[in-house]
């Protein structure tokens, strides 16, 4: 039987397999921790490659993304730990990851499906681009990546 | 807490959100809110507070979600230390881009038992000393009271069946992962969450043919299953008096048309989900949208960019050695 996603809630995920628990967890970056994502943008002139960098103690399982920017102009391409990128090309942050109809406090989250795998110390990597006619300067990009740490539970 | 009025609870509570309790006792759970409100001044003696909350009562506290009342104007920095002692976010966060309220609510996919005792513990700072920064935070969620209970518990009856049977017949309302019948991946096969997007599409107010074609090629690596779709419109020209409307006809290169006639693109389907099942474009296909600019006036161009929001599917497990 086919059914309509019209009613699909988010974050309809399978349990932690046997054996593991998941505990909910966000990573965010911003210019204080990732200094690339103040930097200005020139025109035609990508930051590229920006590394998120993962922790250590437990896989990531991601699940969302949001990317909140003082920044109408800026386009974003992420790329998986495993090197998969997840567009073809450069997603303007207000097309992309803002949820539809999202534009006061408190920003929802787009949610990816099917979830990524992402292991420990993974690196997830984001380029920035300007998409507009003029330099971008000052800008203030933040990144909040959703999903759990998944632990596995001692025998 | 009265005795007398949790059995009553128990009796006329429904069984939408309880806990599965073992046979022979029941769980009464009854609505709780835990506020925190925190108001920096203008320049404030110090540009962070920290406040911490022990969980109070005589029953475990179920954590579900998690509010914050913010403005445009909200510069503050947030980071949550929970009753079980680890932290919700990896660093101080932007709190507009932590949690907001109503649907933007921080919603916990599973609920955080947090026992009479624990602590919750919030750290604040104040990113803009100039003005007065305000706000409040809400931990929602319930006091769970388990008890002893004539009720069943986990004993089978009749009226314990669901009221909608699986069957074809069954409840069309409901949602697909509640049938078991989601957009799960099929054995033997990989999905990758990906955006397909076409290069930006011009298109001249004063040409003579207003009408054009955008595609999008798809790799030979993988199917790709359509799941949403979105179109952005650049600003355009400053000499564009009125940018008009985009109507649009979607297709792809088996023959299949997704309408059957043109429609304003933008403002109909951006960010429309496909319904009913998956738009599968085999791999090697292209996707076209045939484009026709109504309305433009002035002078210039205007621009017009599609993306295709989906999953590329592959018969082979992504990682796995040749």
């Amino acid at each position: 039987m086919t059914c309509g996603r019209f009613y699909r809630p988010q974050y309809a995920y399978p349990p932690a397999p046997a054996g593991f628990r998941d505990e909910m967890f966000a990573f965010y970056f911003d210019a204080l921790s990732v200094p690339a994502l103040g930097q200005g943008i020139p025109v035609g002139d990508p930051i590229r490659n920006i590394p998120l960098q993962l922790h250590r103690d437990a896989p990531f399982i991601w699940r969302a993304t949001s990317v909140l920017s003082n920044q109408t102009g800026i386009g974003v391409q992420l790329q998986g730990p495993s090197g998969s990128l997840l567009s073809s090309d450069f997603e303007p942050v207000l097309q992309s990851f803002f949820p539809s109809g999202t534009l006061g406090p408190g920003f929802g989250l787009v949610t990816h499906e099917p979830e990524i795998e992402c292991p420990v110390s993974g690196v997830i990597l984001i380029t920035l681009a300007n998409l507009s006619a003029a330099p971008i300067v000052d800008p203030t990009t933040k990144v909040l990546l959703l999903g759990v740490k998944r632990w596995r539970l001692k025998r | 807490m009265d005795v007398q009025m949790l059995r009553q609870a128990d009796q006329v509570l429904s069984k939408c959100g309880r806990s599965v309790t073992p046979a022979g006792s029941s769980a009464v759970c009854l609505e709780r809110r835990i506020p925190i409100q925190v108001v920096f001044t203008a320049a404030p003696g110090s540009t962070s507070q920290t406040i911490t909350k022990e969980i109070s009562g005589e029953t475990t506290f179920l954590l579900r979600s998690i509010s914050a009342t913010s403005s445009a104007a909200t510069a503050l920095l947030i980071q949550i230390q929970l009753p079980d002692g680890r932290f919700l976010l990896s660093n101080l966060a932007d709190v507009l881009t932590f949690a907001g309220y109503g649907s933007w609510r921080w919603l916990l996919s599973e609920e955080l038992e947090c026992p009479p005792g624990t602590k919750i513990t919030v750290t604040l700072v104040d990113q803009n000393v100039l003005v007065a920064q305000p706000i409040m935070l809400l931990f929602e969620g319930a006091d769970r009271f388990l008890l002893r209970s004539a009720r069943p518990g986990g004993q089978r009856l009749a009226s314990d069946l669901p009221r909608y049977r699986r069957s074809p017949n069954q409840n069309i309302m409901a949602p697909c992962w509640m049938a078991g019948e989601g957009p799960a991946t099929p054995a033997g096969y990989s999905d990758l969450g990906f955006c397909y997007v076409s290069a930006v599409f011009t298109q001249s107010v004063t040409a003579n043919d207003l009408t054009g074609t955008i595609s999008l090629p798809i790799d030979w690596g993988s199917d790709f299953l359509c799941r949403r779709l979105g179109f952005f419109q650049p600003p355009s020209d400053v000499t564009v008096t009125a940018p008009g409307v985009f109507l649009g006809r979607l297709r792809d290169s088996s023959g299949y048309a997704l309408m059957d006639d043109y429609v304003d693109i933008v403002g109909l389907l951006n960010g429309a989900p496909l319904p009913g099942h998956d738009w599968r474009i085999a791999r090697g296909g292209q996707v076209f949208l045939d484009v026709q600019l109504a309305g433009a006036t002035g002078t210039g161009n205007v621009y017009l960019q599609v993306f295709l929001f989906g999953v590329r599917r592959s018969n082979f497990v992504r990682g796995a050695a040749a």
